[in-house]
Formats: C-alpha cells, structure tokens, sequence
C-alpha cells in the first residue's frame, strides 16, 4: 500500500522524530510507514489522518491484495 | 500499599528482593557452612547473587527513568508501540512453533534415560534454540518492516 505520509509530514514542516512524537509511535515505525514496509492499524490510520487533517483514502493508496507479512 | 504509584511500588519491591539477595549470600558464606550444607550454601549463594543483580539493574533502571521524564516517556512508547508489539508477536510466534517439533524429542530423550543430566541438557539445548529462532526472526522482521 503507498501513502503520502513523508510528503504530507514534509509539507508541514514536521521531522520523523516530531511526527512520531505526534503520533505516540516509535521514529521507526514512522519510517517504515514511508517507506511502506509496514501498513498501520485501523486505528494509526485514523491518528494519521486526524493530525494530517484529511482523510484516510487522501493518505493512503490501496492497490489490491497486501498483508503485512 | 492501594493508591501508591506503580514506579513507586516497583522499587520498593526490588529494594526488597536486593535485601532478600543480601541475606540469601550471607547465609550462604556465613551460616551453612561445612561439607554437609554445600549444596544449600551454593543454592543460596546462586539465588542470593542473582537477585542482587537483577534488583540492582532494576532499581538503577527507575531511578534513571525518575529523573528523565522525556526517557521514561520514550520507555512508554516504545513499549506501546503497534510495530514493535507485531515484530515481536511474529517472530515468538515464528519461534515457537519450531519449539513445537523439538520437543517431541527433548521428551523422548528423558525416558530414554530416564531424567539424566544428557536429557536435562537436551531440554536446555531446545530452549536455548527456541530463544535463539526469537531474537533472529526478530531481527528478520525488523529489517523487513
């Protein structure tokens, strides 16, 4: 799954140590998310989306079958 | 002991045990001494040092997370984090299943020699195995993710 997390996070001005601040998650797990290695919960997702401002189907690009692992 | 802060309520219990592991080594120099208690002086020595080890990581552990807040926060983090809590799920689950076929044989080996100390070796072994598949898939899924 893509997303647009690195763009939006780097349109607010916001570092991945600040985003993962924001978001109560590990500055890695923001990492591997811009990377898409890692596909957040449901609710991360919401967390994202609420912070971004925006809606989840704006961040995140579903392009078929995925797992996480 | 309702009401206490959890922080403070830990350290107070590894106080205790530190004080548990003094007294366990001290028995264990002092007062079973000679050739008949020299199983038992081991034993409390052994337990005695262990727990005085641990308590004293612990406590140094809470007393560096008192006095750093953003650490103690980070702590709280990391250890809430969904990534990291999947990363670990996947490589235990990883782990122990393998645990699963190689216990079978830990199993025959003690009633093939019925509890010898070959056996109790082979137990270890697969333990040592099991914990050792853990830390490389957690390695594996944490260069995936």
């Amino acid at each position: 799954m893509k997303n647009r997390i690195e763009e939006i996070r780097k349109g607010m001005g916001l570092t991945q140590e600040e985003l993962a601040d924001w978001l109560e998650v590990s500055r890695q797990t923001v990492s591997s998310l811009e990377n898409g290695r890692y596909n957040p919960s449901i609710l991360l997702a919401f967390r994202i989306a609420r912070l971004f401002e925006t809606t989840i189907e704006d961040i995140f690009i579903y392009e078929g079958d995925e797992t996480n692992a | 002991m309702k009401g206490m802060k959890p922080m403070l309520k830990k350290k107070i219990l590894f106080i205790g045990l530190l004080f548990l592991g003094i007294v366990l080594v001290c028995l264990g120099f002092f007062v079973f001494t000679g050739e008949v208690y020299r199983e038992l002086s081991g034993l409390c020595i052994g337990m005695g040092a262990g727990l005085f080890g641990m308590s004293i990581a612990q406590i140094i552990t809470i007393w560096t997370i008192e006095k750093r807040p953003q650490v103690r926060r980070q702590m709280e983090i990391d250890a809430r984090d969904e990534r990291t809590k999947l990363i670990n799920d996947m490589a235990r689950s990883k782990a122990f299943r393998a645990m699963e076929f190689m216990f079978p044989f830990a199993i025959v080996s003690i009633l093939w020699g019925w509890m010898s100390p070959m056996a109790l070796l082979v137990i270890i072994g697969v333990y040592v195995i099991g914990w050792v598949t853990y830390f490389l898939y957690l390695g594996k899924y944490a260069k995936e993710m």
